[in-house]
C-alpha cells in the first residue's frame, strides 16, 4: 500500500508543477509601465521614424519604396481596433498593432522591444493626433462565438452585403470596384484578397476577421458592418465563412512533385483532374537586386501543381491577380505601343529606382518557369537566379496574356534572352483569367530534338526550378517582376515492388508468429 | 486487487505521463530524434520500477499472462491478434513511401574574403582595411545617421527593420537574408569584410557559397565607397556590436 501512495504522490508532484510552469508562462503579461514621452520619443525615433517619419505623418525615408504606405499617425485613423467605426483606437488596440505587426505589410512584430518599450510607444505616437485629447472611445459590443457556425449563412450575407463588390466573389479582392478604391488619404488601396489569410493586416483568426467585420478599418473604404446584421450573432457567420476561404494553415515550401499518372496529360487548365492534385506553395519577392528593380511587386505567391506520364510532363501554375492585363482585346494594341518604350537601360548608379509617382504603365500580365539548360554533372551549381549567367544559361518558358500562348527561350543573364526558334518551340499551354485568378498550363514532351537549348527531363532526379510573375497593371515588365529563388522539381518514379513487398512481410511475419502462438496454446489446454 | 495498485497500470500511466510531457510540456518543442530517445531512456527506467521486486513483476505480468491465456479474455485477445498484423501492415507501408527530400545544400555562409577587391575603377586592399569613417569621432553620429538613411532605402525590404533578417521580401527568398543581431554575423567579422559583402553581392562569392542564390546586390553600382563604410558603421551601432579587429591592431 505505501508504495502505491508513493507513486502517485510522485505523479501528482510532477503534474502540479507542469501546470504551474505552464501558469505562470500565461501570467507574463506585465502591467503598462508609467507613461514616459521622453523615452516613448526615442524608441520612436530609433525604430519606427524611418517609415513613420519623424513627425508621425507616414513620410519616412522608407515610404517611397513600400506598398502598403506607412500610417500617418496625424490623423489618428487607425486600421486595426476593438472600437466602433471611426473611433480611435484603445492604448491595448495599438499595443498589439505594435506587438503582432502588419501581415502583408512591411511592419515587422515589434518582439525584439520589451512590453515596456511597446507600451511607451503607444504613449508617444498618440502625441501626434490631437484627436486623443478631445475624443474618446470604447469598446464595441460583441457577441458570443456561436457554438456551430452556419457557412452557408455566411456564404449568403457575403452576397447580400455586397462584400464581393470589393473583395470579388471568390475573395481574391477583384471585385468590380476594386480598381478604384482610394484610401482617406486619395492612395490607390487593395481590398484584401481574403484567400490569404496570413496576409491579413489585423491578424488571420475568425476572431480577428469578426473584429475587423463590426469595427471596419479605418482609413479605408472597409467600413464598419457593426449594424448591417439581422442578429448580431450573424457576423459571425460572415467571419467564418471568410475564414473557410483561407486554407487551414499558411502552406509551406516543399519539393515540387510531379505526380505520375497513366495516360494523357490535361491540355485544360479547367481539367477536373487537376483538382486531385497538391497544389505546392512558392513566396516570391520583388527583384530589387538589379536596375530596373521593382520594390512594390503586386503578386506575393504563386502555387504549382505538376503531373507527368513518363513521355510529357505538364504544370498549371496558379496566381491571384486583381486585374486582367490586358484587359480586352482592344487594348492590346494600346500596349503594342507602349512596348516601344519597354526596354529601358539600367539607370545610373547612385540612383535608387524609387517607383515612379502616379498611375503606372500597363504591361502584359506573364508568368515564366525557369531551369538550367542542363543538370550540373555534381548536382550542385547553378545558374545565377535570375535569368543565368554567361557560364551557365538558364531555360525559361514563358506565357503572356498578350500572346495567349506559351514560349521557350534562353537566357544567359538579364537583358540577355532569346526566343527559341520556331522549330525547337514544343510547348504548349493556355492561360485563363477567372476571379481574380489566372491559371496557366505548360506542356512538353520529356526529352526534345533540341539538347542544346531545352532541358532533357530525367524521372527521379532532382531537378532546378525557378519562378518569375508579372503583374502588368503594376508597372511590371522585364526585370521589374517577382521571382523565387531556385526551388527543386521531382518527377516520381514508378513504385518499386519493395513497397509492397516488405508491408505483405511484416502482414506474414506477425500472422505467422500468432498462428504459432495459438497453436502451441491449444496443445497444452 | 484494486487496478491502481496493477504495476502494469503504473507502468502504462507512466508512460502516458512521460509522452505528455515531452511532447507538449517542453518548450520550444523538441526534436523527433530526442523525443525517442527520451521515450527509450523513459521505458527503461519503467522496466527496472516493474522489475525491482518479484512482486511487481508478477503485478506487472498477471495482466498480460490474463489476456493471452485466460479462457475469459478469448474476446479481447481476437482483436488484438487481428489488429496487430494490420496495423504492422500499414505501419511498414507508410514507412517505406519514398520520401523526397531535396539533396542537402551545404553552403559556406562566411567564406574566405580576397586579399582586395576591385571597386568601380579602382581596386581595394581589403588586407588590415578598417572602416575609415571610425576614426573621425566628432562627425561620428553624422556618419551613423547616413548610415541608418542608407539601411532604410536599400537594404530594410530584406534585412528587416530590427536588423534580423525579417524584411518584407525575406520570406521569398532562399537562402535567408542575414540576421545582424546574431552573434554569428557581423558580431564576428571585420569591417572590411562587409565591405567587401555589401559592394560585391551574391554574384561575386565563391562556388562554395551557393552565388547563384543570393539576391544581394553587388552594392557598388548603388552606393559609393563612403556610403557603404556609413551603413556599416551604423548596423554596429545599431546592434551594439563590435567589429573584429585585425590580428596587429589588438
Amino acid at each position: 500500500m505505501k508504495k502505491t501512495i508513493n507513486l502517485y504522490g510522485w505523479i501528482s508532484v510532477v503534474l502540479l508543477i507542469f501546470f504551474l510552469n505552464l501558469n505562470f508562462v500565461h501570467a507574463g503579461e506585465a502591467q503598462p509601465p508609467e507613461k514616459n514621452l521622453e523615452v516613448g520619443k526615442a524608441l520612436y525615433q530609433k525604430n519606427c521614424a524611418q517609415c513613420h517619419g519623424d513627425n508621425g505623418d507616414g513620410k519616412g525615408v522608407s515610404e517611397p519604396f513600400i506598398f502598403p504606405k506607412p500610417r500617418d499617425f496625424t490623423a489618428g485613423l487607425y486600421k486595426i481596433r476593438t472600437t466602433s467605426g471611426g473611433q480611435l483606437p484603445l492604448d491595448s488596440d495599438l499595443f498589439q498593432t505594435i506587438s503582432l505587426g502588419m501581415p502583408g505589410s512591411s511592419m515587422p512584430a515589434w518582439q525584439q522591444l520589451s512590453e515596456a518599450d511597446r507600451w511607451q510607444l503607444v504613449h508617444y505616437i498618440k502625441t501626434f493626433s490631437p484627436k486623443f485629447a478631445s475624443e474618446t472611445a470604447e469598446k464595441v459590443v460583441t457577441t458570443p462565438k456561436p457554438a456551430k457556425p452556419d457557412l452557408e449563412k455566411g456564404r449568403q450575407l457575403f452576397q447580400d452585403l455586397e462584400c464581393w463588390k470589393c473583395h470579388g466573389q471568390e475573395g481574391r479582392g477583384d471585385g468590380p470596384s476594386a480598381p478604384e478604391l482610394k484610401d482617406n488619404w486619395g492612395f490607390p488601396i487593395k481590398p484584401a484578397d481574403l484567400t490569404k489569410n496570413w496576409t491579413f493586416r489585423g491578424g488571420g483568426s475568425v476572431e480577428d476577421i469578426y473584429m475587423r467585420i463590426i469595427t471596419g478599418i479605418n482609413g479605408t473604404p472597409m467600413p464598419s458592418f457593426l449594424d448591417s446584421f439581422e442578429k448580431p450573432e450573424d457576423a459571425w457567420d460572415l467571419a467564418y465563412y471568410v475564414r473557410s476561404l483561407s486554407p487551414e494553415n499558411k502552406p509551406e515550401v516543399t519539393v515540387l512533385r510531379a505526380k505520375l499518372i497513366q495516360g494523357e496529360l490535361p491540355t485544360e487548365p479547367e481539367d477536373p483532374r487537376w483538382n486531385e492534385l497538391p497544389a505546392h506553395y512558392f513566396p516570391l519577392s520583388g527583384q530589387i537586386t538589379m536596375e530596373p528593380r521593382l520594390f512594390t511587386p503586386s503578386i506575393d505567391s504563386i502555387f504549382v501543381k505538376a503531373v507527368h506520364n513518363n513521355k510529357e510532363i505538364a504544370f498549371l501554375v496558379m496566381w491571384n491577380d486583381r486585374t486582367q492585363d490586358p484587359p480586352s482585346a482592344g487594348a492590346i494594341q494600346q500596349i503594342a505601343s507602349a512596348e516601344g518604350q519597354q526596354s529601358q537601360p539600367p539607370s545610373q548608379p547612385d540612383n535608387p529606382s524609387a517607383p515612379q509617382p502616379g498611375s503606372p504603365q500597363k504591361f502584359s500580365d506573364a508568368i515564366a518557369i525557369q531551369f538550367p539548360v542542363k543538370p550540373d554533372p555534381g548536382g550542385f551549381i547553378k545558374p545565377y537566379f535570375i535569368m543565368g549567367d554567361s557560364e551557365r544559361p538558364v531555360y525559361l518558358w514563358t506565357w503572356k496574356a498578350e500572346w495567349q500562348d506559351v514560349k521557350e527561350s534562353n537566357a544567359s543573364g538579364p537583358f540577355k534572352e532569346t526566343l527559341q526558334n520556331q522549330e525547337s518551340q514544343t510547348l504548349q499551354g493556355k492561360g485563363i483569367y477567372k476571379n481574380g485568378q489566372w491559371k496557366v498550363l505548360f506542356k512538353r514532351a520529356l526529352t526534345t530534338d533540341d539538347k542544346d537549348h531545352d532541358y532533357q527531363f530525367e524521372i527521379g532526379k532532382f531537378i532546378p526550378i525557378a519562378f518569375s510573375a508579372w503583374d502588368g497593371s503594376n508597372g511590371e515588365t522585364e526585370l521589374k517582376r517577382s521571382l523565387s529563388t531556385w526551388y527543386y522539381l521531382f518527377l516520381e518514379t514508378p513504385r518499386p515492388i519493395s513497397q509492397y513487398l516488405y508491408p505483405i512481410a511484416a502482414f506474414l511475419l506477425i500472422a505467422g508468429a500468432e498462428v504459432w502462438f495459438l497453436k502451441r496454446n491449444s496443445r497444452r489446454q | 486487487m484494486s487496478i491502481l495498485r496493477s504495476s502494469f497500470v503504473h507502468a502504462i500511466l507512466l508512460l502516458v505521463i512521460a509522452i505528455l510531457i515531452f511532447k507538449y510540456g517542453i518548450h520550444p518543442p523538441i526534436p523527433q530524434s530526442l523525443f525517442l530517445l527520451y521515450l527509450i531512456i523513459t521505458l527503461f527506467g519503467i522496466f527496472l520500477f516493474v522489475s525491482s521486486s518479484e512482486e511487481t513483476w508478477k503485478s506487472f505480468l498477471s495482466p498480460i499472462h490474463a489476456t493471452l491465456y485466460d479462457p475469459r479474455f478469448r474476446g479481447v485477445r481476437a482483436v488484438i491478434f487481428i489488429v496487430l498484423p494490420v496495423l504492422a501492415t500499414y505501419l511498414v507501408y507508410l514507412r517505406v513511401q519514398p520520401k523526397i527530400e531535396p539533396p542537402a545544400e551545404l553552403r559556406t555562409i562566411h567564406p574566405a574574403p580576397p586579399d582586395t577587391i576591385s571597386f568601380r575603377n579602382g581596386t581595394i586592399k581589403l588586407q588590415g582595411l578598417g572602416n575609415p569613417l571610425r576614426g573621425d569621432k566628432e562627425h561620428f553620429q553624422e556618419h551613423v545617421n547616413r548610415g541608418k538613411v542608407i539601411y532604410f532605402k536599400n537594404c530594410f525590404y530584406c534585412h528587416g527593420d530590427g536588423l534580423n533578417g525579417e524584411g518584407h521580401f525575406a520570406e521569398g527568398l532562399n537562402p535567408k537574408p542575414a540576421n545582424f543581431t546574431d552573434v554569428g554575423t557581423i558580431a564576428q567579422l571585420q569591417e572590411s569584410y562587409l565591405f567587401w559583402r555589401i559592394a560585391k553581392g551574391g554574384p561575386n562569392l565563391p562556388t562554395e557559397a551557393t552565388p547563384w542564390n543570393s539576391a544581394m546586390p553587388a552594392w557598388e553600382n548603388y552606393l559609393t565607397a563612403d556610403e557603404i563604410w556609413s551603413v556599416i558603421l551604423y548596423l554596429y551601432e545599431a546592434t551594439g556590436y563590435q567589429p573584429r579587429k585585425w590580428e596587429q591592431d589588438q
